[in-house]
């Protein structure tokens, strides 16, 4: 039986294992405004849902998959909550082992969404 | 923004012919279900009320409901809330939970009432306020009129039928990221015949033209648009609306769990204000409901008392067991094609408008099979937990709780995960017996929509003086707990723990310690 896996978690770990820097600024606004940008540009991203809002545009999606992530993937780092930190080895362990032959092909978006991340964030 | 309503009264091409047809068609079933519940045979017994009425609930003591809404609240369409559990499945658990969606929505209006008159004690936004007093009396009468059977329970169902799954997940869908019941609430309210119901018995009979039906569906959904309009919405859809703290004093104390928010001190302290949104390096200027920073008290106990029900009511694993259940019963109804009335075949959002919490167990006597699920759960004869997914019993939980997440094709894995343990343990009872269960956390942002003054003319989102948000999601991250779930009988229990082991060791290379085995009584 084919397990199909969703994957919103999984793109995010294809994603930040891109990032040169090991943590980012834990902005909720400016992470969600980054990623509806971003939705737009890149199909793999396209699955992520926003509401639209006044104030700015949320996805609970987004939320819950960074909470979901958290802490093996990625933590915040106490006690001011400030920034995230990326658990490189651990997802570079799991990319190797579970997503590697999967996502693989989209390795060259995961490099270009990470590099324009690490410029918002 | 462009006003996403558009759809629901003018013919709409902008969108794929996929989601344009899906809307129609969910319009047309709202429709035929609101023309049922406002009947004219059952309207039509509805009197003229000359003066309101005073109503006195539990919990907030008496209030007055004015005549025109006393002749929504005598609908069918308002009365079928009665029939629906607030909490669900809970008062099989906390025996006392019986409150139901028609006790809330008089406990919204209460609350709602309350925000209104602590504004109005201040002639500046007592100015702002009155315009739209009636309309929000009514979004909060109406709020939660989408509601299916046992409230969140058929949510979680009916978000994945065919028609909803377009509608809230398809990235060009106007409804993309909508709340489930709040789009139902909202599709009631704007259909043909609930407008006609409208113009006739309140518009016309009550001379209440100021009521503007359009603009308590955009509050219900927080689609307001105009942003010197936030704060009308904000006191039904906002950060502390009149819903969240009725349903948190509501559902702690109908649990036995009291949760303490200051309220005197949050309807003191609030204010109506313009804020630049450069504040938060955004464009524009909205007019919303702000707290002054010495009187922040209330809303952090806000954000901890809704954590405290996540992990101890809504969360409880017997209530996600039982949830589970109703899940099994959708499923092997809709196989089954058991139907009620001709209307609902469990397989779109829309059937579940007909059912209600009373309705739902008539199936019981329609076929063997139905009669031994439902009454399992009537008789508390539920799933117990076979596997027990937390911090401290596995390592590597995470890799599992990323299937937390609610998108689109969640179901349909966690269905085959369980099919594999169910292969796995070598078919020892029903395939629908066997659940993995993985909730989601609660929705936030809360911190980031509440803006406090500091001084005259500065404001800041409460999240930038405290992480509110990040502590509360710290405290439930440590309560988290997913599950596998089983048949009650031990020995099989056994065999499903042992097989759910070895299939997450082979799909998630996770191992278990002995710690679930003894919170699952199996050792």
């Amino acid at each position: 039986m084919k397990v199909e896996i969703p994957g919103l978690c999984d793109i995010l770990i294809g994603i930040f294992r891109k990032f040169k820097n090991d943590e980012f600024v834990n902005d909720r606004r400016a992470i969600h405004l980054a990623f509806k940008k971003l939705r737009d540009k890149y199909d793999i991203l396209k699955n992520i849902v926003f509401k639209n809002d006044i104030i700015f545009p949320e996805s609970q999606m987004l939320d819950e998959a960074l909470y979901s992530l958290q802490p093996d993937f990625l933590g915040k780092i106490n006690p001011s909550f400030d920034r995230f930190k990326i658990k490189k080895e651990k997802i570079d362990l799991f990319w190797d082992k579970k997503l590697k032959d999967r996502l693989g092909q989209f390795e060259q978006d995961f490099e270009n969404i990470a590099r324009e991340l690490e410029e918002t964030l | 923004m462009s006003d996403v309503f558009d759809v629901f009264y003018v013919d709409n091409n902008q969108y794929p012919e996929k989601i344009k047809k899906t809307i129609e068609s969910v319009k047309d079933k709202v429709d035929e279900f609101v023309q049922k519940y406002l009947e004219d045979e059952y309207v039509k017994q509805i009197p003229f009320y000359k003066e309101g009425k005073v109503i006195h609930d539990a919990l907030w003591g008496t209030q007055y409901i004015k005549p025109h809404e006393l002749v929504i609240l005598d609908t069918p369409l308002l009365q079928r809330l009665r029939q629906i559990k607030q909490t669900g499945f809970t008062y099989l658990i906390y025996p006392s939970s019986l409150h139901t969606r028609f006790e809330h929505t008089l406990g919204v209006l209460s609350q709602a009432s309350k925000m209104i008159e602590a504004l109005k004690r201040e002639p500046k936004y007592q100015e702002m306020i009155q315009p739209y007093e009636d309309t929000i009396r009514l979004a909060a009468l109406l709020h939660d009129v989408g509601h299916g059977p046992f409230s969140h329970t058929s949510e979680e169902f009916y978000r994945y039928c065919d028609d909803f799954k377009i509608l809230l997940y398809h990235p060009e869908s106007p409804f993309s990221g909508w709340t489930p019941h709040e789009l139902l609430s909202c599709l009631i309210i704007t259909s043909k015949t609930f407008r006609n119901f409208f113009d006739t018995r309140i518009r016309d009979d009550y001379n209440q033209t100021s009521i503007d039906v359009d603009l308590i569906a955009k509050i219900i959904v927080g689609q307001i648009g105009d942003p010197l309009k936030l704060f009308v919405q904000s006191i039904i859809n906002g950060p502390f609306d009149a819903d969240k703290l009725d349903y948190i004093f509501r559902d702690g104390h109908f649990s036995g769990l009291p949760l303490k928010v200051d309220l005197d001190r949050l309807w003191y302290s609030l204010q109506i204000n313009d804020i630049d949104l450069s504040v938060i390096n955004s464009k524009g200027k909205i007019k919303t409901l702000t707290v002054p920073a010495n009187s922040i008290g209330p809303l952090q106990q806000i954000l901890f008392a809704k954590m405290v029900l996540f992990s101890s009511v809504y969360h409880h694993h017997k209530v996600r067991a039982l949830d589970c259940m109703f899940k099994s019963f959708c499923i092997f109804a809709r196989g089954e094609e058991l139907n009620f009335n001709n209307k609902c075949s469990f397989s779109r959002a829309t059937d579940f408008l007909w059912l209600t919490d009373y309705n739902f167990f008539n199936y019981a006597d329609v076929e063997p099979r139905a009669h031994k699920i439902l009454h399992n759960m009537l008789y508390r004869r539920l799933l117990k937990r076979a596997l027990v997914i937390s911090k401290s019993t596995t390592s590597g939980y995470s890799v599992i709780k990323k299937y937390a997440v609610n998108e689109r094709d969640r179901d349909p894995y966690l269905r085959n995960l369980a099919e594999k343990i169910w292969i796995e343990a070598g078919k020892p009872c029903d395939k629908e017996d066997i659940w993995v269960d993985l909730p989601s956390p609660p929705p936030r942002g809360i911190a980031d929509r509440t803006f406090i003054k500091k001084s005259e003319n500065e404001f800041v989102p409460l999240s930038k003086i405290f992480k509110v948000d990040d502590w509360a999601e710290n405290y439930i991250e440590h309560l988290w707990r997913g599950h596998v779930f089983g048949p009650p009988d031990d020995e099989i229990r056994k065999k499903i723990s042992k097989a759910a082991k070895k299939v997450f060791q082979e799909e998630f290379d996770v191992k278990f310690n002995n710690f679930t085995d003894i919170i699952c009584k199996l050792n």
